[in-house]
Parts: C-alpha cells; structure tokens; sequence
C-alpha cells in the first residue's frame, strides 16, 4: 500500500501549474518594470517560503531565524563580488555552506529539546548577527556593501541591468526546483518519518526513528536553499544591508505564505505567496510601508483565527478527504 | 533467557523510582507487571527501553547487553514499546503511521504488513482518517500495529488494556494471544487482574520501586505483601 498523498483537488494543480506558466509567460510580455519586479518578489517569497516549509511544516521545527540563512547567502554574494572581485556565482555555493554550519551548530544544539528551544535560538542567533552585521566595518556597517552595478548585462556577474527578466526566470526555475524537492521530500519515506518525528517525537524513537539526524538534515537542507535564495536576492538589489537581509521580517515574510496557503502541505507556501506577496507590494505602494505592516499583522490575525490550517488544509478537511472514508 | 534485567534503578533527586529490580523473562513469556499506583512500573519500562538514563544495574537482550542504548536503537533490535497514553501520530493518516516505521525489507514486504496489521486489527474503514479522529481503542490498536511494523521480538505494553471497551478488548486480548503463540515475547503493564490471570504466565508485582513479589498469577494473588500492598 502506498502513502497516503496529500489529497489535493485537482483545481489546485491546476491552479498553481497556471500560475507558474502564468509567471514565464508575464516577463515577456513587457508589463513595466513594477510588474516584473513584484513578479520576481512572488516568486522569490513562494521559494523561501517553502524553503522554511521544509524544517518547519514538515518536521514541526518551527523556525523565527531563517533570515540568517539568508543573510548569509546575501553577504556572500556581495562580499565575493565586490571584496574579492570574484563572481557572485560562487556564492551559490559559500552561502549555502555557511548557512548549513550555521543550521547545524544550532540545530545540535537544541534538537533534542521541544521544538520551541529551536524556535528562540534560531531567533536569537539571526538578531546578534544582523546587530554584528550592523556594526561590522569589513561588511559595510549598516550602509551595507553597494554593487558596482554594470551597464548592460553579463551572466558571470550575475547582473542583468538592461534586461531584467532573466532574474525571474532565474527564481522561477529554482522554486520549481523546490517545489518538486518538496513534492518528492513529502512522499519518501523520509518525509513520512519527518512527520512522525512533528506529531510525536517520543512515539517516533521508540519505533527506532532518531530525531536528531532527521531534523538536523531536513535543516540543512533548507538552510542552504534558503541562502542560495539570499544569494540571488543580492543580485538582484545588488545592494546587502542587514535589516532587509536579516531581520525578524525577512523570516515573517517566510513564514506567511506557508502559514496562509497551509503549514506542511507542499504547495501552500506557493498558493500563499502568490495571494499575499502582491498584496504586500499594492499596500506598499498604496498605503506606504507602515501601514503596510499593520496590514500584515492584521492578515497574521485573520489567518491565526478562520484559517489556523491554512487554505490548503482546509480544502482538504472539506472536500477530499470524507470521500476516502467509510463510516 | 531472551531478555535480562539485573539489578536495575532508576532515582529520580531523593526518590528512588526503580529500586535494584531485577527480572529474567523467557522467550515466548506473557509477564504482567502490576502494583499501585507510583510503584515505579512506568518508570521501570521507561528505563529498560532507554527513554529514561539507568542509575545502575544492566539489562540483557538476547545475550546481548543493551544498557547504554537509545530507545530508538532498542527498538531496531527487536524490543518495540507502547504507552500508557497513545503515541500515534495524529495529523497523519492511519496508513501513513503505519508507514512512518523504518524497516529494512522491500516495499512490498512492507505493503504485505500494513495490509496485514490493518486486516489483524479491523482497521480497514478508518485507513485515511486522521489518527487524531480514532477513537480511544482504536488508538490503542493503531499503536500495537505500529509498533507490529518493526516485527519486534518483544513488546514492552503500559495500560495497553486500560480504556477501552469489552469488544475492543476482546479483539486486543487475541491479537496479544494469537502473537505470543507465534513466540512472541511480552511485558504487559496492567489492573486488571482478570486479563491479567487469563493472558501472563508470571507476574512481577512492584511496591515502592521495589519488587515484591513474582510468580504465577493464581499464587501471587494469595501473597499476604500483594494483598496488603495491591490487591487489598
């Protein structure tokens, strides 16, 4: 007998294969440069988003740090490229490997504890950084580390100034990467014991599962996809600084969509992104930033209070799965 | 001797749970372990399957000395564990609990138990609901079939009887019986000394994390120390 899969409607394949198709299509037909970027944003969002979905809705490590992880990609990027004039391509490849020592020191140490002992860590550990960050000279203080950016376009840089699209198309191509990585983390056997682990960590060991490496693997995993994630993020603003790499907002704008579309279920943090992160950028643009976070809170409330499972689940609870039982 | 405990104890500051108790059960036993309430029986299960550090004494399985392992790495050898309150993983179907159980074989050896423990234990309507949606017995056999997956060579039951109603456990009672006649070796935690009289083959009877008295159930409910500490 196989796993039992996540009992999706069909209309939300369908739904979120339109809305990718929707996402390589829109570049191309020249909307201007606020609708390319807001594009670039949802997309960017919906990957992290399930990046943090991973760790966090899978395996019930609730993080409020991962904007380290992000952080981390970004400084790598604009530090190989400007300090070291070498291409911010290999940050690719530091970022991730400085963001999974960094899960990892954390992670070992409060994996064995409840889940909330990561949670504050992981929170507390990205805020001295973003505050060392701040005050660190060799990275720019708080001015941050600003591009040279270059004129036309160039893939070794990893800049594209006079045509911006290959930015989405870029993000596009990792959060169907991430999607799929989710998709098959979900159905292995592995993602099943992910969850065992999630619902009860006890129960889990004493059928022979050990928590520990799960959780520090699945962290690890998307801690680096996360800041390969900041990585591109920098290219993109070619400008790092650490309150809009770093802060506990970065991490907020993670955990939403995932909250929204539905905690653990594959194609929430997608479904997520794509309602609130344009969303996001109308308010902004519409209200200004501030109440632009009021917004956000308030929209945290709505969800906490009608939609605790998200829209995903809830769609799920309703229509698919009474059909599956017998009573 | 399949599995050993010697001289074990468990303290927890200045109360001594586990007090220097020492057990040899036989492959193919049914031993009941019983006493009041606080008399250390959970303590002691905790212990032998690594979930609580030991403060002294060794335990055996198999000839093997399995003291110092994590309950995770206990359970892969054989000895599977259920609890007093169920463990099942409830946002996840009954299947996918099922699932969840690292085993070694092929896929289709695992398909052929999960269809098997589904069948065993009458669980076949409620294959896709929630295991939070199960109803209190039904737990109870979601987590005994679980625990199956690992085709354990010993099972380590707290209450597994507790709470549950007399169809439930009726069918609960079999599904013990029919694996003990298949060798399968038990630690029963229970009150309920009828099941206890018509399931074990000896009981252990702990008092104060001491123990007490042991032997066959029809003797030790005539000990005088078990009446006054237990029975009463």
């Amino acid at each position: 007998m196989s796993k039992t899969s996540e009992l999706l409607p069909r209309p939300v394949y369908l739904l979120t294969a339109g809305a990718l198709a929707f996402m390589a299509i829109l570049p191309l037909l020249n909307p201007g440069d606020f609708i390319i970027n807001v594009a670039f944003m949802v997309c960017l969002y919906a990957y992290l988003s399930l990046c943090w979905n991973l760790p966090s809705g899978f395996a019930g490590q609730f993080s409020l740090g991962h904007a380290l992880f992000y952080g981390l990609g970004a400084y790598s990027a604009g530090l190989l490229y400007m300090k070291f004039q070498l291409t911010p391509w290999l940050g690719m490849i530091l970022g991730p490997l400085l963001a999974i020592g960094v899960a990892l020191v954390i992670g070992y140490a409060t994996f064995r504890l409840h889940f909330s002992y990561y949670s504050l860590a992981a929170l507390a550990v990205a805020e001295v950084m973003r505050l060392v960050f701040l005050s660190w000279d060799y990275v720019g203080g708080a001015y941050g580390i600003w591009y040279a950016p270059i004129h036309s376009y160039s893939w070794i840089d990893f800049q594209f100034n006079s045509v911006r699209i290959p930015y989405n198309y870029i993000t596009l191509v990792m959060l169907a990467g991430v999607l799929l990585l989710t998709w098959k983390i979900r159905h292995s056997d592995f993602g099943l014991r992910l969850m065992a682990i999630r619902d009860d960590e006890v129960g889990a060991r004493s059928l022979g599962i050990n928590p520990l490496t799960h959780k520090l693997l699945i962290l690890a995993i998307s801690a680096g996809l996360t800041a390969a994630g900041g990585v591109l993020y920098a290219q993109f603003t070619q400008y790092v600084e650490p309150n809009s790499t770093m802060s506990v907002w970065v991490t907020m704008d993670m955990i939403l969509p995932a909250m929204m579309g539905g905690l653990g279920i594959t194609y929430g943090p997608v479904i997520g992104s794509f309602i609130l992160t344009p969303l996001s950028w109308a308010t902004r643009v519409l209200l200004g930033d501030t109440l632009q976070i009021v917004l956000r809170g308030v929209i945290l409330m709505l969800i906490v209070a009608f939609l605790p499972d998200g829209i995903l689940k809830t769609v799920i609870d309703k229509y698919t799965r009474p059909k599956l039982i017998k009573r | 001797m399949y599995l050993r405990i010697q001289g074990l104890t468990k303290k927890f500051g200045g109360i001594v749970a586990v007090d220097n108790v020492s057990m040899d059960i036989e492959k193919g036993e049914i031993v009941g372990l019983i006493g009041p309430n606080g008399s250390g029986k959970t303590t002691l299960l905790d212990t032998v399957s690594g979930f609580l550090e030991k403060d002294g004494g060794r335990v055996l399985l198999d000839g093997e000395d399995v003291t110092k392992l994590r309950p995770e790495e206990l359970a892969r050898k054989g000895a599977a564990r259920t609890f007093q309150v169920c463990r099942v993983f409830e946002k996840m179907t009954v299947l996918d609990n099922l699932l969840s159980v690292p085993i070694k074989s092929a896929s289709e050896e695992k398909s052929r138990r999960v269809k098997e423990s589904i069948e065993m234990t009458g669980l076949g309507p409620v294959t896709y609901e929630y295991a939070k949606n199960l109803s209190g017995g039904q737990k109870k056999l979601l987590e005994l079939s679980r625990a199956l997956m690992l085709d354990p060579e010993v099972m380590l039951m707290d209450e597994p009887f507790a709470g549950v109603d007399p169809a439930m456990l009726s069918r609960l009672v079999n599904l013990v019986r029919n694996l003990n006649s298949a060798r399968k070796t038990f630690i029963l935690v229970e009150h309920n000394m009828a099941i206890i009289r018509e399931l074990c083959n000896r009981v252990v009877v702990l008092d104060e994390g001491k123990k007490i008295s042991e032997g066959r159930p029809e003797d030790i409910e005539h000990d005088p120390r078990v009446i006054e500490a237990y029975l009463g």
